[in-house]
């Protein structure tokens, strides 16, 4: 599979990889450190989706996150001041410190988030993907949701109003194995979650989640295609995620090997990745640690960015909510 | 001037807000034939690219509407039957009210929702007969309710120009009312009460249709009894504007809420609670409210008379804070 992709290419797949792990690994280690609070878990494994789809789309399409919206963010080219600042809750953060870490939005790089749900951002995806078939502005909207919300009806609702008024829309179905409580077989007849796409008269595929190469491959080939033609399609990723857990219960690392040829961890797909880079002779060892080197110190500048970056103040609430001011709204309490 | 009924004045905003500004796009369950009213004729000056219909799928719908507002559109989406706001909540609320604030500021959801039929109109049961604006408030989406035709021009088509998610109320009992209407597009600005009577002796707050019921109820006091009734409409139920409220009641010092959503935790508490919290000096006498009581609509009418707020509820909470024998 990585034969059809350039030696470019690879390279930059590799930083943005190398980029998204040691983010999350930063991040860990300011959550045991007691610098920033929050955040519960971290979820390694869904890297290669994120690099895969991102590059295979166009710099004016659209993203729709879910959970680890943040390798979307970075794969998109993110920057990690504004990153690091919202993870500290700044107002030098992308969303001025009024979301944090799990769902950041970046409107400037057609990043959309906001959403714990890992669903319900899908349909706001639709209205992208009308305006942009209305304009004629040939977006195509890559929309995220995952195995467990698959079920939902607003996922349903989704595809069946895409479907019946055309809409350039990419649905990534993010089916991770690895998950606590029932596995999501349990609740599929059909063999595959892409199988859905039957009933809606739209395309539907299932590749491996963790192959970056078969990701990007597929995305591009479905996304040229959705643009060509204005029609849904559904894009499943079997992915094997492991979860470092943060919080003091709850969670608990899981690790469930599905591919047999892998054994998993955090580092598993950027492990693969590189093995491939060095038996092809597109990075040599001294390269890639060059690559990390320099990841780590621009990390470092963004942590430091962010801690001198100052709290958000109260007043930037109103703003926060509306768009168009009006006396006395929001109510704040004991200060109306 | 010229007299049209408040649903013609409804089509009318829309429509001429559609001729000024093709970002203008309507949504809804059966908008082409226009089931409601709202938006006849519409499909065949604007095409099938600017009158769009959907499959009953309220949150697939609503969520289309919130993607294509931050993209610059401005949809106006229809809900056919009050209660679909239900259907739809997490959009409305999580997603087209949230969204903004999320973002730190960052986007503009300019999307409105009408909901013409809101209420109850005698026997059509506990399904069709809500007035959910009070859950929208708690959200912090900014609510309209208008009570006239002339209102629900204005009010509507600065609802569109708003650049927040708007919800407006068309309470059915209003739709068919005659008023005086300008022929040209104007704005009423959202958060400006009207003061629909004056008077000096007790403030009626009154929303939507109720409106009408106050101030048929003021005529009849005033003549019969001699009591000045001034009547306060809202207008607007988010944002409020107890600026003017409170120059009524600094004038009055008595105070009866009429609205017709559910009394616990609805906009009549609210105005209450305001009442009580800032303006407690003013008041001579006991807020008194005219709610709806805290059960669905039944379907024998009766029962829903007795469940509604009315006319003579309202003229006995009026007797009993002037201290009234007829109470």
């Amino acid at each position: 599979m990585t034969d059809q992709i350039s030696k470019e290419i690879m390279i930059k797949f590799y930083k943005i990889l190398e980029t998204i792990h040691i983010v999350k690994n930063n991040i860990s280690m300011l959550v045991k450190n007691n610098e920033i609070e929050k955040i519960k878990y971290i979820s390694y494994g869904e890297e290669a989706i994120a690099v895969g789809i991102c590059s295979a789309l166009e710099e004016s399409d659209i993203i729709i996150n879910t959970y680890d919206g943040i390798s979307n963010l970075i794969a998109r080219g993110g920057n990690l001041n504004s990153i690091f600042a919202e993870i500290f809750g700044k107002s030098d953060g992308y969303n001025n410190g009024a979301r944090g870490y799990f769902n950041i939005s970046a409107p400037e790089l057609g990043v959309y988030s906001a959403n714990s749900f890992s669903d319900t951002g899908v349909a706001m995806g639709l209205g992208f993907a009308l305006s942009s078939k209305l304009r004629k502005e040939n977006k195509v909207i890559a929309a995220f949701y995952n195995n467990e919300t698959a079920n939902e009806g607003i996922i349903h609702e989704s595809m069946n109003i895409a479907s019946a008024f055309d809409l350039p829309i990419l649905f990534v179905c993010k089916n991770s194995k690895n998950i606590k409580g029932p596995l999501p077989e349990e609740f599929l007849e059909a063999k595959e979650f892409s199988m859905r796409a039957l009933g809606y008269e739209i395309h539907g595929t299932t590749i491996n989640g963790m192959d970056i190469a078969s990701v990007y491959n597929s995305a591009k080939k479905i996304v040229k295609n959705i643009r060509e033609h204005n029609r849904p399609a559904i894009l499943e990723c079997i992915t094997n995620n492991y979860y470092e857990d943060l919080s003091s219960s709850g969670l608990n690392a899981i690790n469930k090997n599905i591919f047999d040829e892998v054994e998993f961890n955090d580092n598993s797909i950027i492990k693969n990745f590189s093995k491939i880079l060095l038996d092809k002779s597109i990075l040599t060892q001294k390269e890639m640690k060059n690559v990390k080197h320099e990841v780590s110190y621009l990390i470092k500048k963004a942590i430091e960015f962010s801690k001198s970056s100052v709290d958000p103040k109260p007043e930037s609430l109103t703003k926060f909510m509306y768009a168009d001011e009006y006396l006395n709204i929001p109510k704040q309490g004991w200060l109306s | 001037m010229r007299e049209i009924r408040y649903l013609q004045a409804v089509a009318e905003a829309l429509n001429n807000e559609m001729k000024i500004n093709e970002d203008v796009i309507v949504m809804g369950e059966d908008v082409r034939e226009s089931l409601r009213g709202v938006t006849k004729g519409l499909y065949n000056i604007f095409g099938k690219d600017r009158v769009i219909d959907f499959p009953i799928s309220e949150q697939g719908m609503i969520g289309c509407g919130i993607g294509s507002a931050i993209s610059g559109l401005r949809p106006v989406i229809e809900f056919q039957i009050n209660e679909f706001t239900f259907f739809a909540f997490e959009q409305l609320i999580l997603q087209s009210q949230r969204l903004r604030f999320y973002s730190g500021g960052k986007i503009k959801i300019p999307v409105t929702y009408i909901v013409p039929g809101s209420g109850a109109r005698g026997g059509i049961s506990g399904q069709h007969s809500d007035n959910p604006y009070s859950f929208l408030i708690h959200g912090g989406m900014k609510v309209v309710i208008p009570s006239c035709a002339c209102d629900a021009k204005g009010l509507l088509v600065s609802a569109i120009r708003d650049n927040d998610p708007v919800a407006v109320f068309l309470p059915t009992r209003v739709l068919a009312e005659k008023g005086e209407v300008p022929e040209e597009q104007y704005t009423i600005p959202l958060g400006k009460a009207e003061i629909k009577k004056t008077g000096s002796d007790i403030t009626v707050v009154a929303t939507g249709h109720c409106v009408n019921i106050a101030i048929d109820i003021a005529r009849k006091l005033e003549a019969e009894e001699g009591i000045s009734v001034e009547v306060f409409d809202p207008r607007t139920l988010l944002p409020f504007d107890k600026e003017t409220l409170e120059k009524s009641i600094s004038k009055t010092g008595k105070v009866v809420i009429i609205d017709d959503s559910p009394i616990s935790c609805g906009f009549s508490n609210e105005v209450a609670a305001l009442i009580g919290e800032e303006y407690f000096s003013k008041i001579k006498a006991p807020v008194k409210i005219i709610a709806r009581a805290d059960v669905p609509v039944p379907f024998s009418e009766p029962l829903e008379e007795y469940v509604l707020p009315n006319s003579e509820k309202l003229e006995k909470a009026i007797y009993m804070l002037m201290g009234r024998t007829n109470a």
